[in-house]
């Protein structure tokens, strides 16, 4: 049955959905807000509000949390956290991995969806085997990392005993500590960038690379011409997706170093724990996790801004 | 079908093969070391050098697991993740149709928002829900989960959602409104039933992001009654000895259902990772 032509107001044109400025209808406007009104609601109350909550408490002082009376401090518990020097280790810390993270993930992710997506015989099964971390709970992936490179019974450590050697301490050596978060997370989100970029490949058009081959292109000026500025959508998904993750990282150094040796490991979610139900500063706490959202919040609009497509308009 | 690809030119077929050889072996290592330990009796797992194999295969650090408290663990993960992905789906379903098929104004500024809150650091919440659910007694609470998850679960799914719905054809929407059916019913009877691959990834990756939360239920739940998985698996670590075999039949036990799902819905995985992100 389909409706005779004009009855309905404004219907699109096939092919030109929701794109071209629209005029709203009343009635469809209602039943629209009617839809989505209940999980607004429940977003306002589980997230915005304990947002909000968030930063009255990082604006005032100790006694608002524990009681509920008003103690406003203005920003001094901001200038407070973010001259500490606990604040100031955990952040650098944190763009340590951040940027250490992104580059490995980059190269390794881009190299391994190229290679998966020339289809050789046997393909899927090597996708479905890097794929497999996807969905593992970091918690557990860093269990087992853990668990492979402790001294003495890890994994690492009986192979180079097996030759009377002995491998080194990871969790002792800061250096060492840090590059153990960066594997098993690079472990955890390569993955996500491995199919996202595949995925992406998969729907490249042929024919400007086609017409790049005729020219006579070499492959690398293939990928970084053609290939590389056509996957910009989804390489802008994938690097704001896990500068994100990058940022809020906390399981992985919880279970691998526990933020040591000496704290030289850590980041920023570690020591806003930390400041919060540890040392029992919930206004420092606040703050931080505040900078925390806020610092978040920059890098991934700069990651966008950066990678918008930028329409030839002149 | 790839030509023009760099890796073809530099490394030829066996370099390709090699290079994803060591990747996938990079991939599976932590698995396998999971699986081989969980199987190997204590005196060969705390020895150095240990073995990669076991030869004398043994059962008991999973008796020994799912006697103690990861019963407990094990249930308290499903009620939450369960809890919390059924009431992000009654909420999700309609508000990705809305979304989808109502726009009104402001509706994509509060998509736009609902979506961003996915780089949201989950730690700025543990403090107020801490604090306010004191109040409520909600800490240790399986319920307290299941509300301090929606934040997390709902988002998501509305986002994996609001892409499937808008590619649902409006002819039939259009030809069952004819029939005389009202915007919920032609949601439960026409849309519901003929979208349920992305009513399965969006219920899928809601439940896998409570499934492996850690930090707020770090931070609101105290003994077994409440603590899930995760947790169970973090205090076997931080106690004075760590109790390693039972740990890995532990993470055994949690892994292979989500390496099985991740298998066995690759396609739809990619397809939910990818909603959105080439729309809006």
């Amino acid at each position: 049955m389909q409706p005779a032509p004009g009855t309905r107001a404004p219907a699109p044109p096939a092919g030109a959905r929701f794109r071209p400025a629209r005029r709203y209808d009343g009635s469809r406007s209602l039943t629209g807000l009617l839809l989505t009104l209940p999980a607004l609601i429940a977003l306002a109350v589980t997230m915005v509000y304990p947002v909000a909550w968030t930063v009255w408490l990082s604006l005032n002082g100790p006694e608002t949390a524990m009681r509920g009376t008003t103690d406003f401090q203005g920003l001094g518990n901001y200038t407070r956290i973010a001259g500490s020097s606990g604040f100031r280790a955990a952040l650098w810390q944190t763009l340590q991995i951040v940027l250490a993270s992104f580059v490995l993930e980059a190269v390794l992710g881009l190299a391994v969806a190229l290679a998966l997506h020339r289809g050789l015989r046997g393909s899927k099964v090597f996708s479905a085997i890097v794929a497999l971390p996807l969905m593992v709970a970091p918690i557990v992936g860093a269990l087992s990392w853990r668990f492979i490179l402790v001294d003495g019974y890890g994994m690492i450590d009986s192979i180079a005993g097996t030759f009377g050697a002995s491998g080194p301490l990871w969790f002792a050596d800061v250096w060492l500590a840090r590059a153990s978060i960066v594997i098993a997370n690079l472990w955890m989100a390569l993955p996500f960038d491995i199919l996202m970029l595949l995925a992406g490949l998969a729907s490249l058009p042929s024919d400007p690379l086609e017409a790049a081959r005729v020219d006579g292109a070499t492959p690398w000026q293939l990928l970084v011409f053609i290939m590389l500025p056509l996957l910009k959508p989804v390489i802008a998904v994938i690097l704001v997706v896990r500068l994100a993750d990058a940022f809020r990282i906390f399981d992985v150094v919880y279970v691998l170093t526990g933020g040591g040796p000496a704290n030289s490991t850590d980041v920023l979610s570690t020591y806003i724990y930390r400041q919060m139900f540890t040392v029992l500063d919930f206004p420092g706490g606040a703050a931080a996790a505040i900078l925390l959202v806020l610092i978040t919040a920059a890098f991934s609009l700069l990651a966008v801004l950066l990678l918008r497509d930028r329409r030839p308009d002149n | 079908m790839a030509a023009g690809n760099p890796t073809s030119g530099r490394l030829g077929n066996a370099g390709t093969y090699v290079f994803l050889a060591v990747v996938s072996a990079f991939m599976l290592v932590p698995i396998y070391w999971i699986v081989a330990t969980s199987f190997k009796p204590t005196s060969e797992i705390l020895v150095t050098p240990t073995t990669l194999l076991t030869t004398h295969p043994t059962l008991d650090h999973y008796r020994t697991a799912l006697a103690g408290d990861f019963r407990r663990y094990l249930v308290n993960s499903l009620i939450a993740a369960g809890g919390s992905t059924a009431l992000g789906f009654v909420l999700s379903v309609p508000a990705a149709w809305g979304f989808a098929k109502f726009a009104y104004p402001g509706s994509s500024a509060l998509l736009s928002f609902t979506v961003v809150t996915r780089v949201f650091p989950p730690i700025a919440l543990a403090l107020p829900f801490f604090l306010q659910f004191r109040a409520f007694g909600l800490i240790d609470n399986p319920l307290g989960l299941i509300i301090a998850y929606l934040p997390i679960v709902l988002p998501l799914m509305i986002w994996i959602l609001t892409g499937f719905f808008r590619d649902f054809p409006d002819e039939l929407v259009e030809a069952a409104r004819m029939d005389g059916l009202g915007t919920p019913g032609i949601l439960v009877r026409i849309v519901m039933p003929l979208s349920l691959p992305g009513l399965g990834v969006a219920a899928l990756f809601g439940f896998l992001v409570a499934w492996n939360e850690f930090v707020i239920a770090l931070t609101i739940t105290r003994t077994p009654a409440a603590q899930t998985m995760p947790v169970g698996i973090s205090t076997l670590i931080t106690q004075f000895q760590t109790l390693w075999g039972e740990m890995m039949a532990v993470a055994a036990i949690y892994l292979l259902p989500v390496l099985a799902v991740t298998v066995a819905t690759q396609r739809g995985l990619v397809r939910g990772l990818m909603a959105g992100s080439t729309k809006g």
